[in-house]
């Protein structure tokens, strides 16, 4: 991250509406793998994962994001002393978050169906689950028989967690150690000397191809702009130097782009997220469900929606209808009678009718009566009134404005919509609506856009630390007391594009047998590997590790009777049984 | 807000001058001591965060973008060319270059220069209207009023020293007169409730008991009338500017000449992430406008003296310009501009650096200005307020020091 | 007088409530306060169905309570119905969180949705504290969680609060000289909250997780008690140090009956460390009640319905200090805005969806200045809040003025009030019950 007075730093700390404006034409029309967010380019910067925590790697990150821009907003706090009160939290951890899943099936080790799973990660582990477990072991000595004891405790059950919480941390840690070759090797199949791609992967070669020509595009562009900055700066003191060398370096704004400016330019899927956000909010796992507050407003939405449909085919010949009889005879005419023919035309008078109370027949027909009153005779058919002409116009505007937009947006939205939950009927009736033209030009309506492309985005970036001179020139001016900062800023980019660079190698060498050549020249690419950052961190995500299993697996064999505990466990577990008595004496002195 | 709104307003006009010169009489005869401070605070609040580059400390260079800069009455000081009838009286404005903000998020920021504290929500201070308010001799009228939406609670204050917040005040005119045609039906009311209330004489149900009386009182009082600005003539109104923002100022103005203490007056839109130069040259023409008219307007009926006008928002904005030709958030140069009381005006209080980046020289925080305001307004910085939860406090933060070139230091009372 | 080692003597085998009162009774004799008698009928059901099930009686059950007024029946009744959870999730949730979560990130629905499951299932409160502290999941969706996104900024103060009756806000600052917590206390409490991690999901979506710890022996937490995490799951056995001790069960007696009683029999509610009980012996009795009863909030909620302090007419409000903390009377408590809208909605005939009712709460919170309700009964509502309610159209009403006192106040109109009424309009008088003090309150 740069600094606090950057602004983009506070830009990222607050509500991100431009990302809205940018996104709309630059929409992943295709299924586009996650975006990655700061800890991404994952390839590039594994180390640095925040998906990690603190105790697993407190060197390489310092503190966890959220830290970070606590430091962001209040550079005076110390680490804890206060968690970020921003309206939302920042971009960067939102992209953390995976937008989807299903680009690449990652099925590395096919995963067999754990025995006897007793719960998902280490927070779920109950007094009943582990009462449930404990139900299960066989042995009868005295030691089985004081696990189960304390399995039946609130002490023992924490104590589980414990030792599950960590196995699962080590576990995550060992995922981040081979991911790169697991998801290669998920990829391309080993025959003879070669590195083939396997055949299901056709969708993703195209897919991974399209999105690297994507960011090529942003990089080149990006480039450009920096060797014009480059050429343009005088090189006075030590900082104008460091800066120099961070703006002509191959990799290191590479880096900046995956932190900062890609998200901005290239939010995808969250334009769509931030329109729906009153109803749905994307979980965990990719899935869109909908908000346990929400229900009631979904409920009511969705019967309405069914109400509509019903009427649907009627209200659209009633509409055509009297459209067909509006007049053609100077441009505005014929524009009001191309909408009114128009099929999304009664979606968006449907929408109209959902959002103001319902859409009965009754009300139907009353919309219809008031379009009417609209209009009066004229010489070659129905005109708009002349006192209706300006609200008709600016109606008829928006709607060419949201079916314009609606083009762009049927591929994104089926793709939300394939992307809800399959949780129950009102998640299904959602998906369904979602898809429908009432949706597209509703939501259409909504989106607004400007464009940018990644050499103003770095340029804008630039700006906040290298001024112009009177003469032409440009010259690094950082607020004063932040020169520091500053350099210390740099460092972590340039310390995170070596450590990018490293990863890239590993890549690079795994990818040398590759015989599909353009595949493998994209992949060993700058913006090959950015790509490729994105499906690892969707692959890390991916992989959750159930901790309780490989616990279980480690200490206890299973026989028919049940759980036993390992000889080499023993020790072990009769520390985890100390544990418990420490923490039950602890609990009796509780009292204060 | 609606055109229709607005329409009404161009129809009758009624002039207040006679209430106006009771005023002043009744005003000449407060002590030499209290005359020195301000009775009455005016804050024009600009939400979002205005640019203080295309208003009052206009930049050239690359980050002075285009609007351009224009000459004001003081000597050698410029004004943004969105301002002209502002700069033609920049002999009656301090304007503070010199305030700087660590809260570069909206909220917390819009809290800090309301509270003089940064926010603790385990701590909710009160906004300085409250404090006002609560210092403030009783009224039937209110005497925090809030023309706009975006308000800050009362806390400690309590909720009689609330904001009487008007987003619309055609809404809350109607408001108003719809509870006093129920009059009867509230004398009814407390007379048919009046055993109940008295064997019940616990704080809430008596708290409530006297709610309605005082609304009872507030219906009958100028107030309402006080928000109609179609008793003003069309040419004032016009001079206000006939936008939202204007017929707001005009309102404001006619609270303090009912002497309503503290009136806060919104105007939205100054987020200008976005076409900056556009979007401010909009606000600036009714910002122009309207606060170069309420100087006129208070300075000819005397009350300017003894009425504190402060003009400021959440921050202020980069120097540097995006790619989207806006400018983002900078707290760190937070812009103020004062105006009436006893103040020296006519100055420029601090300097930004050419580039508009940093503040040369001293500078001063948020709670600095805060206790100026305290100090402009007479209310005693020491004293102790109690918290809901029983904690001694102080309205200012504790080591805030007086803005030296408009509030010497003078030993408080 | 009796002793206490007597009056221990003769309660063995009393019921709970009967020992409420007995407590009550000889510190109330022993401050020389003379308690007032108990209410009538109809006051009494209006009150416990306002409490327990967060409205107004409908008129048939005001018929029904005439003809058969068991009072004992209709507590069990009420606590057996389906709106019990539902208004004392609304309860625990404004305690929990406040109405204005959004400004903090957190969604109030999803608790309480939770909330109202757990009452429902009857979860034990200790449970659902340790649920809550520990809660780990996506705000969104789970419930608990927002509890902790709502009070990020400062977890420790609000769990110590609400569930201790600590407040170590006074020690953050500084060491408090009546206070027995010192800053220290106060940092290495907040340390338990270290592995907190809240990641934005998507909007509006904090996923809140736990990141196992360690940390060398000066710098691990420690509870106020002096006990220390085992394991590296601080949050965890944090949330079993809170809900084991003893302050935690005193803290959660007392908020039962501060909620029911209107006062705390330590007041304010959140303040053991600097506030007294009333009534040591009471406030004994309710603590060991509470642990004996394995936080049942049923169990609590029965035994203190059915004591004599909660039954007592109300309408001693000058009375001495002495009469209000020994609850001599009964304190009158201004409607929640739960306890508005639905009650609104019996008196009316209404039938509003859950959608309408949602947003009628919504919109009413918005009015509302304050966020945090959970301390005081205190009246909050501004002038224009009020104004607003009291230029509110009311329905028309079938029948005439004894009709809608049974409907509106629960109760027949007095003598003078049939001489006030009579001849009024019809909407004069509804405007004057439905705004008057006596709805307006549960008394």
């Amino acid at each position: 991250m740069l600094h606090w007075f950057n602004p983009l730093a506070w830009l990222a700390a607050f509500r991100f509406d431009e990302c809205a404006e940018l996104a709309a034409d630059k929409m992943a029309i295709e299924d586009e793998p996650a975006l990655a967010g700061d800890l991404a380019g994952a390839l590039l910067l594994v180390a640095q994962d925040a998906t990690r925590t603190r105790i697993l790697a407190p060197a390489a990150s310092g503190r966890t994001l959220s830290r970070r821009l606590t430091r962001l907003i209040e550079p005076t706090a110390q680490p804890g002393e206060r968690m970020m009160l921003t309206k939302r939290i920042p971009l960067l951890l939102l992209l953390t978050a995976l937008i989807g899943a299903g680009a690449v099936q990652v099925n590395l080790v096919a995963q067999d169906e754990p025995l006897e799973a007793i719960g998902g990660g280490a927070g779920e582990i109950t007094v009943k689950a582990a009462q449930d477990f404990a139900a299960k072991v066989a042995g009868t000595d005295e030691l089985h028989k004081q696990f189960k004891a304390a399995l039946q405790t609130e002490a023992g059950a924490l104590a589980l967690r414990d030792r599950v919480g960590q196995m699962e941390a080590e576990a995550r840690e060992e995922a981040y150690e081979d991911a790169i070759p697991e998801l290669v090797n998920s990829i391309f199949v080993g025959e003879g000397d070669k590195l083939k791609l396997r055949e299901d992967k056709q969708a993703f070669r195209s897919q991974y191809l399209s999105a690297t020509e994507k960011v090529n595009q942003d990089l080149a562009a990006m480039r450009k702009t920096l060797n014009e900055v480059a050429g343009k700066m005088k090189l006075e003191s030590d900082l104008d130097k460091i800066v120099h060398r961070f703006v002509t370096n191959e990799s290191a704004p590479i880096i900046l782009y995956v932190r900062e400016l890609r998200p901005r330019l290239r939010p995808g899927m969250r334009v769509l997220e931030e329109i729906l956000e009153g109803v749905f909010a994307r979980r965990q796992d990719g899935k869109y469900a909908i908000r346990a507050d929400a229900r009631p407003a979904a409920e009511q939405r969705a019967k309405r929606f069914t109400e509509f449909q019903s009427i649907l085919k009627r209200f659209r010949r009633d509409v055509r209808e009297l459209g067909a009889e509006i007049s053609q005879h100077d441009d505005f005419h014929k524009r009001v009678h191309a909408a009114f023919t128009d099929p999304l035309f009664t979606a968006r008078l449907g929408a109209e009718l959902i959002e103001d109370g319902g859409a009965s027949r009754i009300r139907a027909e009353r919309l219809i009566g008031n379009l009417e009153g609209a209009l009066r005779e004229g010489a070659e058919g129905l005109v708009v009134h002349p006192n209706e002409r300006e609200e008709v116009g600016e109606f008829i505007e928006e709607f060419e404005r949201g079916k314009a937009a609606a083009a762009r947006l049927r591929a994104p939205l089926k793709q939300f919509a394939e992307r809800i939950a399959d949780d129950d009927e009102l998640h299904k009736a959602w998906r369904e609506m979602l898809q429908s033209d009432l949706a597209l030009i509703q939501i259409g309506g909504q989106l607004e856009y400007a464009t940018a492309d990644a050499g103003d985005a770095i340029r804008e970036f630039l700006s906040q630390i290298i001024n112009e001179q009177p003469d032409g020139s440009l010259k690094v001016e950082p607020q004063e007391a932040d020169e520091e900062e500053l350099i210390e800023g740099i460092s972590d980019i340039f310390r995170a594009s070596r450590a990018a660079r490293r990863r890239g190698r590993e890549l690079e060498e795994l990818l040398i047998k590759v015989d599909d050549t353009q595949l493998r020249d994209a992949m060993q690419s700058a913006a090959g590997k950015v790509v490729f950052g994105d499906y690892l961190n969707r692959h890390l995500a991916s992989t959750i590790p159930n901790g309780l299993d490989q616990w279980i697996d480690d200490h206890f064999e299973r026989t028919t009777a049940g759980f036993r505990i390992r000889g080499e466990a023993e020790e072990a577990i009769r520390d985890m049984l100390k544990d418990v008595d420490a923490i039950k004496e602890e609990l009796e002195n509780a009292d204060f | 807000m609606t055109t229709t709104d607005r329409r009404r307003f161009l129809t009758g006009s009624l002039s207040g001058a006679a209430t106006l010169m009771l005023l002043r009489n009744a005003l000449a005869n407060g002590s030499l001591a209290e005359s020195r401070k301000a009775k009455r605070c005016l804050v024009l609040w600009m939400n979002g965060g205005p640019s203080q580059l295309e208003t009052f400390d206009p930049k050239t260079g690359s980050n002075g973008g285009p609007t351009g800069a224009i000459q004001t009455k003081i000597p050698g000081v410029k004004f943004s060319a969105n301002l002209p009838k502002l700069a033609e009286r920049a002999d009656r404005l301090a304007v503070l270059r010199n305030i700087t903000s660590p809260e570069g998020e909206h909220e917390r920021a819009q809290y800090y220069l309301h509270t003089g504290f940064r926010l603790v929500p385990a701590f909710p201070r009160p906004a300085l209207g409250s404090v006002i308010s609560h210092e403030s001799p009783a009224s039937d009228i209110p005497s925090y009023v809030l023309l706009g939406r975006q308000t800050f609670g009362p806390a400690y204050c309590g909720p009689d020293h609330a904001a009487f917040a008007i987003a619309n005040a055609d809404d809350a005119r109607r408001l108003m007169s719809r509870t006093q045609r129920r009059r009867s039906d509230l004398e009814f009311l407390q007379q048919l409730n009046q055993p109940f209330d008295e064997q019940n004489a616990f704080p809430a149900v008596k708290r409530r008991r006297s709610m309605i009386d005082r609304i009872a009182r507030l219906v009958e009082t100028p107030f309402r009338r006080t928000l109609d600005v179609e008793r003003e003539s069309a040419s004032t109104r016009a001079r206000y500017g006939e936008g939202e923002f204007g017929q707001r100022c005009l309102i404001a103005r006619r609270l303090l000449e009912r002497d309503v203490p503290f009136v806060e007056v919104q105007l939205d839109g100054w987020d200008t992430h976005v076409n900056n130069f556009d979007a401010v040259s909009q606000l600036a023409r009714p910002l122009d406008s309207a606060f170069a008219a309420l100087l006129d307007d208070l300075q000819s009926s005397g009350l300017l003296e003894d009425t504190l006008i402060v003009w400021t928002g959440e921050f202020g904005r980069t120097p540097l310009i995006n790619a989207q030709s806006g400018r983002d958030h900078f707290p760190r140069v937070t812009p103020v501009v004062l105006a009436g009381g006893a103040l020296p005006t006519g100055q420029v209080v601090g300097k930004t650096s050419s580039s508009g980046a940093q503040i040369r020289g001293d500078s001063h925080s948020i709670p600095d200005l805060c206790a100026t305001l305290f100090q402009l307004l007479g209310v005693d910085r020491e004293k102790e307020f109690r918290t809901s939860f029983d904690s001694p406090t102080k309205p200012v933060e504790e080591g805030a020091r007086l803005i030296p070139a408009i509030a010497p230091n003078r030993s408080a009372g | 007088m009796l002793t206490s080692s007597l009056l221990a003597l003769l309660l063995i085998g009393a019921s709970p409530q009967d020992q409420i009162d007995t407590h009550l009774g000889a510190a109330q004799r022993h401050a020389g306060v003379q308690p007032a008698p108990l209410c009538d009928d109809e006051t009494f059901l209006r009150r416990v169905t306002l409490d327990l099930a967060g409205r107004i009686p409908t008129r048939a059950e005001l018929t029904a309570f005439r003809r058969q007024p068991n009072r004992t029946a209709k507590i069990d009744q009420l606590l057996a119905g389906d709106e019990f959870p539902r208004f004392w999730s609304q309860v625990w949730t404004s305690a929990l969180v406040g109405y204005a979560t959004e400004r903090f990130e957190a969604s109030r629905e999803p608790l309480r949705i939770w909330l109202e499951e757990q009452l429902r299932a009857n979860t034990p409160y200790d449970k659902i504290a340790r649920e809550l502290i520990a809660a780990e999941g996506e705000s969104a969706f789970d419930g608990p969680v927002n509890f902790l996104v709502r009070h990020r900024e400062q977890p420790a103060v609000k769990v110590s609060r609400i569930f201790l009756g600590v407040r170590l806000d006074c020690a953050r600052c500084h060491d408090h000289p009546f206070d027995r917590w010192t800053r220290e206390d106060f940092d290495r409490f907040t340390r338990f909250f270290d592995g907190v991690e809240y990641r934005e999901v998507s909007g509006r979506n904090i996923r809140v997780l736990e990141a196992p710890r360690e940390a060398s022996e000066e710098d691990r937490p420690r509870f106020l008690s002096g006990a220390k995490p085992r394991t590296s799951r601080w949050r965890d056995e944090l949330a079993l140090f809170v809900t084991t001790c003893k302050p935690f069960a005193r803290n959660y007696a007392n908020r039962v009956w501060y909620q029911l009683l209107g006062r705390g029999v330590v007041e304010p509610p959140d303040d053991f460390s600097a506030n007294e009980p009333s009534s040591p012996e009471l406030m004994k009795h309710l603590t060991e009640l509470a642990r004996e009863t394995k936080f049942d909030t049923r169990a609590m909620i029965r035994a203190i319905c059915n004591s004599q302090a909660y039954q007592r007419q109300s309408g001693r409000g000058e009375e001495s200090f002495n009469s209000h903390s020994l609850f001599a009377s009964f304190t009158p408590k201004p409607l929640t805005i739960e306890q508005q809208i639905h009650s609104l909605r019996i008196a009316f005939d209404l039938s509003p969806t859950a959608l309408q009712i949602q947003e009628n709460i919504r919109n009413a919170v918005e009015e509302s200045l304050d966020a945090d309700f959970s301390e005081t009964w205190a009246y909050r509502d501004n002038v224009q809040d009020e104004m607003s309610r009291l230029v509110r159209e009311l329905p028309r009403l079938e029948g005439d003025f004894e009709d809608w006192y049974e409907r509106i106040l629960s109760r027949s109109p007095t003598m003078r009030e049939r001489k006030l009424c009579e001849g009024r309009p019809q909407s004069q008088v509804i405007f004057a019950l439905t705004h008057s003090n006596e709805f307006r309150f549960n008394h």
